[in-house]
């Protein structure tokens, strides 16, 4: 009987689990589905024709048309796809290259303002990007630096989320073991290097991981400070989807999932460690 | 080992500072590499003076200096006339015989060896009578510079694009894409060169260059065989995905020339190019941005190049042809030394072709156009104004902003616009203004923030009996019972046509929406709509399915497209198929149309067209210049320009000119009377019946132009044309129309958007 | 420096070895403590640069704006302040950013803490249900939008599973049911995050505590109420600041669904900045920035403090 209670426990977390994937499922569906299934399904929600809306998650002539056209005949998706990557890993690179140090200063030494800072840190994550449009727009524009990718990479290079996420990291390293290697005689920088960053790795894939996510998914940057289309990131791409091209729009959205998804998929085990530091007392 | 380690340290920390230092400079780096000193020495484009009323179809360079041309002349002779100063004066040379007069060919090509090549069109004798369309023959025909001509029938696949080498071998492209050499004589087909399905065809040496939609292609005229890719011409023709496919009868996209050195020339609308073939060098000769080249109503037909000048043969988009020559200046400065940029949220064919007239006159000025919403993306009126309002507050923004979709009010209240009345008074004081359009902005302090260049009148054509009736929203209601008396098209736009004469009555004066107003906006259109569905034919019905939502997004993004236009009826209204038609009238050839169709039928007229508001007019392309810009004083002559009667005349189709003298002139009936420029009819075919049915315009009777005239006169309300609100009311009403929410839904749900909008 | 002015000294102190050699060590100690805060100043320094640079300096900007005129730079004073609370669409955007807030944080962390106490039993599946749960951190906005209009239009999918069960077919996007929409999109595409946020919490208390209690005697109940939840206190506050980061984001997909002005229950204040930019209304956006801005800040020294005196 108390088998039988807690194996009743799974019913409701499975569907539960079910619902919160539905989306994958309905667009993975949805980009092999032909479009003339699309279109008859989606009809009365995208293009004004009567009646409801319907689904089958088993399309019944499977295609890969939609993922064809988009991959062979459409020229910008690549362009804008690369640009992505690019973007994504631009902010990755810098993020670690600035964000660790700052991390691992923060955690491990005290010094006056201290706190001021991780104050400031904390405050300035929370602020929405709508806030600081302008006026960065106006530092990037005086640096040169706008309608060029660097004006979406730096800003975000120095996020202030990943330091946060790594300084909690850090902090949950033991003192004992940074102060056996100071007794060995190492200075500051060797114990970042090798005590420090090995140990925090988890933390810095976490919060790589989730850096990668946010650039990814960056829509207003992008459209506030490129101009030139050909700089434009992949989350762009999808204009503003009608019932004629709904297949192109599934194909588009799907193409952007892949790498977030092997990344996340890649790299959870991390993540969740490094989400997980963070609620850690620091 | 500390030792090490410090040194490493010392290491990083210089790696960082180092990394610091660029960062810092790169921030100290300007914007923009200010050039030290003006290089000087550009090419410079003039017009040249053809044989009057010649129809120019080639024009060629020969060997001895000479410029020669060949076209029509106003007998419909064909004729080749020589100038051996460049233009300045023409001599006739050879006339081809009688029997071509008249004739209709589609390619004429001189030889630059003498004489030349055509193709004839001539209507077969029997005609098809099932389709009713003629049948049609092509001849090929040669002739020699004194004018013998012989033609041959043409029986095998017709080219539509003959061109000579340099060699006098002549290369023909068909419409499916493959190239021929063709005999100079006889037309018939020598050799195949390649069927490459190629867009088009230039001649480079002894080589045939066919431009296919990725690639050019090089050819050898007399083997056919390939040579190896030439890949900056290669790079630099296909840049930016360009496409060379013909798509007008007046002119090629591309179209290309040699010199004596055999050194190529291209010209697109991007400029003239130069290259040397193999090299590595594809030049930029001529800015086509610069001059006229860039202007979307000139499509190129044929350029020759003699003593380092370009001459540049070309259609304009209303149906008649000119000469332009590019020649070198020492004297002006290589680039404009300045630059103004202009704004606007749609691209406006109108807006560049006066780009391109002025800076011909101005080439020390070049006007950078910059569209927002160019339709091939996402982008939507908010996100486009808000880059450039962010352009604007960083002090980037453009000099010249064409407000049409933009709301004047936001702007002027902000002190963001200059004011215009000096333009206004200058122009009142010399072609004269119509002054309830053109100072429709102007504010309680006198100030003028924007002037409309043009503007529409919301109208209604149809039989007297019926659009008579019509006065205000329920008579519509009434009109719609009849479903067969109206046109499928108005009421799938309605929302668009009625906007304009609605719209300005809603708004309460704390600033926000008087429900009840649009409530009736809403309802009016939803019963239209209704009755029209309850009682037109299904042919109707059919019709109205052709109108989606995204169709009209589609036309939408159409440059120089606006939907709710009064055009669309006249042959409807002609064979009976509806008896009222509404939009906006924005041209005189419309008006001229349904004039015509009064003659015919004897029962048709066209009033002005009240909703909740009356009197009132669209405006279009709507001027202002930025307080931020530096070059107010230049913006302000380019305002000046586009309001003189030259600048409103160029495009005779987005709306009647403010321009007193620009408006009386084309409001002069004797004037079209004995011009040839507005010959026009439109033929269509009955679906039904396949009967042919044919309209000739004729001119508006002196009393049509008076009531023209004082309908333009009464206006005095500006109907307001900001995008964000209307397109938030006109989709709401589209759902309304088609059965997704109720009327009250859609009042709702336009009443929280619109005062959520206003309480902004 | 330092250590050579401590070398002076103990030759000036020479007769008293010891108590020159403890003034040193204390003098050293000193320096090396000075010299380990100024290590920490140079790994935080390049990357607290780039803060300054590109989100410190532009706030500051703000600050300044908004006590000037949009276009002109004139200083007003307080003028966009009482204009701003003055405005009925930002008094609308501030509520239900507000009752947002107010009604999503506290719903996702319990639910999330429910679901981790709950996954952390299981012994089967138990990463199978994790992964399920953390996906959705991983789908960009703009792939799930396409869902979102199919799912929540009036004739949408969610619309013919309620008229399946016999219920009636709600206008989701366009009535006050749009805000639950927010709502749904927020709970969903967090729920998994806090979770293992929480799980994390729940694994960091030894079981030595829970079998001491098992052995006193205690339920399951009470051993939840007792020990879980003061253990959790610290996860809390963490918690409670990555969720209300979180909540911002939500704005993407409302923005994607439902355009810039959607149905007034889930107008938000990201709707309201981005409209004023396109109305050049920057006055009005600075003071509101400045508003949200200290809003935040207090919020945040709140929490601090409850959770430091906490700990």
């Amino acid at each position: 009987m108390a088998k039988l209670v807690k194996g009743m426990v799974y019913l409701p977390l499975i569907l539960l689990a079910a619902l919160i994937c539905f989306p994958i499922f309905f667009a993975i569906s949805g980009v092999v589905m032909s479009n003339w299934e699309l279109k008859e399904y989606l009809g009365p929600v995208l293009g004004g024709m009567d009646g409801m809306a319907s689904w089958s998650l088993f399309p019944k002539s499977p295609t890969l048309q939609s993922l064809i056209e988009v991959l062979m005949d459409s020229p910008q998706f690549f362009v804008m796809f690369w640009n992505s990557i690019k973007i994504s890993l631009c902010i990755l690179a810098g993020q670690t290259l600035f964000g660790v140090p700052a991390a691992w200063g923060l955690a491990r030494f005290s010094f006056p303002g201290r706190n001021a800072v991780l104050t400031l840190y904390i405050v300035l994550m929370l602020m929405p990007f709508q806030v600081l449009m302008l006026p960065q727009y106006l530092v990037l524009n005086g640096a040169g630096l706008l309608d060029t990718h660097w004006a979406v990479i730096l800003p975000a290079v120095f996020s202030t989320f990943p330091v946060f996420i790594m300084y909690r990291f850090f902090s949950s390293i033991p003192e004992e073991i940074l102060e056996a290697a100071r007794i060995d005689g190492a200075g500051s920088l060797r114990i970042f290097l090798h005590v420090g960053i090995p140990l925090g790795a988890a933390g810095i894939v976490s919060s790589g991981i989730l850096g990668f996510l946010e650039s990814w998914n960056m829509i207003e940057q992008p459209m506030t400070f490129l101009k030139t289309k050909s700089l434009w990131p992949l989350s762009l791409f999808l204009p503003e989807i009608g019932l004629a091209d709904v297949g192109v729009g599934f194909a588009a959205a799907i193409l952007m999932l892949v790498p977030a998804l092997l990344i996340f998929l890649s790299g959870q085990e991390y993540l969740e460690q490094g989400i997980a530091a963070a609620a850690l007392k620091g | 080992m500390n030792l090490k380690w410090k040194k490493t340290a010392k290491r990083i920390c210089a790696g960082i500072s180092t990394a610091c230092l660029c960062v810092s400079g790169l921030t100290a780096m300007p914007v923009r590499a200010e050039e030290t000193e003006a290089a000087m020495g550009r090419y410079l484009e003039s017009e040249i003076t053809l044989p009057e009323n010649f129809y120019l179809q080639d024009v060629l360079g020969t060997a001895d200096g000479r410029l020669q041309v060949i076209g029509t002349d106003e007998n419909g002779m064909i004729g080749i006339w020589d100038s051996s100063d460049e233009g300045a004066t023409w001599e006739e040379t050879a006339t081809l015989p009688e029997e071509y007069q008249d004739q209709y060919f589609t390619e004429l090509k001189l030889n630059p060896s003498g004489g030349g090549v055509g193709v004839e069109m001539v209507s077969s004798a029997e005609e098809s009578s099932a389709d009713g369309v003629d049948n049609y023959e092509y001849y090929f025909v040669s002739f020699d510079a004194e004018g013998n001509a012989q033609k041959t029938l043409l029986t095998d696949e017709e080219s539509f694009m003959l061109r000579f080498a340099g060699t006098g071998e002549l290369v023909g492209l068909t419409y499916g894409g493959t190239a021929y050499l063709l005999d100079n004589a006889t037309g018939e087909v020598l050799s195949t060169i390649a069927d490459a399905d190629a867009d088009a065809v230039g001649i480079a040496g002894s080589e045939a260059l066919l431009l296919t939609a990725t690639e050019v292609q090089r050819y050898q005229i007399s083997t056919g065989e390939p040579v190896s890719r030439d890949d900056a011409l290669n790079d630099a023709l296909y840049a930016d995905g360009a496409s060379y496919a013909v798509t007008t009868s007046a002119g090629f996209p591309i179209v290309f020339a040699q010199d004596e050195e055999g050194r190529l020339y291209y010209a697109t609308a991007k400029g003239i190019f130069s290259h040397m073939m193999d090299g590595t060098a594809v030049e930029q000769v001529v800015d086509g941005t610069l001059c006229s080249l860039s202007d979307p109503s000139n499509a190129m037909i044929a350029m020759a190049v003699l003593n380092q000048k370009f001459f540049m043969g070309y259609a304009d988009g209303e149906g008649s042809c000119g000469l332009r020559k590019y020649e070198y200046s020492a004297d002006v400065s290589s680039v404009p030394s300045t630059e103004l940029t202009l704004y606007s949220l749609k691209e406006d064919t109108g807006i560049q072709q006066a780009i391109a007239q002025y800076q011909k006159s101005n080439p020390d000025i070049y006007i950078n156009y910059k569209v927002g919403m160019t339709g091939t993306d996402g982008i939507t009126v908010s996100d486009a104004l808000r880059t450039l309002n962010t352009d604007i507050l960083a002090g980037n923004g453009p000099d010249i902003l064409v407000m049409d979709g933009m709301s004047v009010k936001t702007y002027s209240d902000k002190g963001m616009l200059m004011d215009l009345s000096s333009v206004q008074n200058e122009l009142k004081e010399t072609d004269g203004v119509l002054e309830n359009i053109a100072g429709t902005y102007q504010q309680e302090d006198g100030t003028i923030p924007a002037i409309p260049a043009k503007f529409g009148i919301p109208m209604i054509a149809g039989a007297p009996e019926l659009i008579d009736q019509v006065d205000g929203l329920d008579s519509l209601i009434e009109l719609a019972k009849n479903g067969d008396d109206l046109a499928p098209y108005d009421i799938c736009i309605l929302p668009e046509i009625l906007y304009p004469i609605c719209a300005g009555s809603w708004k309460n004066e704390d600033n926000t929406i008087d429900q009840e107003k649009l409530a009736e906006y809403v309802n009016t259109i939803k019963q239209v709509s209704d009755n029209f569905k309850a009682s037109a034919s299904s042919d109707k019905l059919e019709q109205m399915s052709w109108f989606t939502e995204e169709s009209l997004k589609e036309l939408d993004n159409i440059s120089g497209v606006f939907i709710g236009d009064l055009s669309m009826g006249i042959l409807d209204l002609l064979t009976g198929n509806i008896k009222v038609t509404m939009g906006a009238l924005t041209d005189i050839t419309t008006y001229a149309g349904y004039s015509a169709v009064n003659v015919k039928n004897g029962n048709c007229s066209v009033r002005r067209m009240n909703g909740q508001a009356s009197n009132v007019f669209i405006p279009n392309t709507i001027l202002g210049v930025l307080n931020t810009s530096a070059n107010q004083e230049q913006a302000a002559a380019f305002l000046k320009y586009m309001l003189s009667a030259d600048g409103e005349m160029l495009n005779k189709y987005n709306g009647f000119p403010v321009n007193q003298k620009a408006f009386d002139s084309i409001m002069d009936v004797d004037q079209y009377m004995n011009g040839k420029e507005f010959a026009m009819s439109v033929a269509s075919s009955n679906n039904e019946t396949g009967e042919m049915i044919s309209l000739d315009y004729s001119w508006p009777t002196e009393e049509e132009i008076n009531d023209l005239k004082t309908i333009a006169a009464s206006l005095t309300v500006c109907a307001d044309s900001e995008r964000v609100q209307k397109d938030t009311v006109i989709s709401e009403v589209r759902r309304c129309m088609n059965g997704e929410i109720s009327a009250d839904e859609a009042v709702n749900s336009i009443m929280q958007t619109i005062n959520l909008y206003l309480a902004e | 420096m330092m250590v050579r002015k401590a070398i002076k000294r103990e030759t000036g102190f020479a007769g008293s070895g010891s108590a020159g050699r403890q003034i040193r060590q204390q003098k050293q100690q000193k320096s090396k403590k000075w010299k380990k805060s100024l290590a920490g100043i140079g790994f935080l320094l390049p990357g607290l640069a780039g803060v300054v640079y590109f989100t410190l300096l532009p706030y500051l900007e703000v600050i300044r704006r908004s006590f000037q005129s949009a276009v002109t730079s004139e200083w007003v004073g307080l003028k966009n302040y009482q204009e701003v609370f003055g405005n009925t669409a930002f008094r609308m955007a501030a509520w239900n950013t507000i009752r947002f807030t107010a009604i999503c944080i506290p719903l996702l962390v319990c639910l999330s803490l429910v679901l981790a106490v709950v996954l952390q039993k299981l012994k089967f599946a138990k990463n199978f249900l994790k992964s399920s749960f953390l996906i959705p951190v991983a789908i960009p906005a703009a792939s799930v939008v396409l869902v979102w209009k199919v799912l929540f239009h009036s004739n949408g999918l969610l619309n013919v599973v309620i008229q399946w069960f016999g219920g009636e077919g709600i206008s989701w996007m366009n009535s006050n049911y749009a805000f639950l929409v927010l709502v749904i999109s927020y709970l969903w595409k967090n729920l998994g995050y806090d979770m293992v946020l929480w799980m994390a919490g729940l694994s960091g208390i030894s079981t030595e505590i829970y079998e001491a209690a098992h052995v006193d005697g205690a339920g399951e109940w009470s051993c939840f109420f007792k020990i879980t939840l003061p253990n959790l206190k610290p996860s809390l506050y963490t918690i409670s600041v990555l969720s209300f980061l979180n909540s911002f984001k939500v704005f993407r997909e409302a923005w994607l669904v439902a355009g810039d002005y959607p149905n007034p229950s889930m107008y938000l204040l990201q709707h309201l900045y981005n409209n004023w930019f396109r109305d050049l209304s920057f006055d009005k956006i600075a003071a509101t920035a400045v508003i949200n801005g200290a809003v935040v800040f207090v919020l945040i020294l709140l929490l601090r403090k409850a959770w430091d005196s906490n700990v």
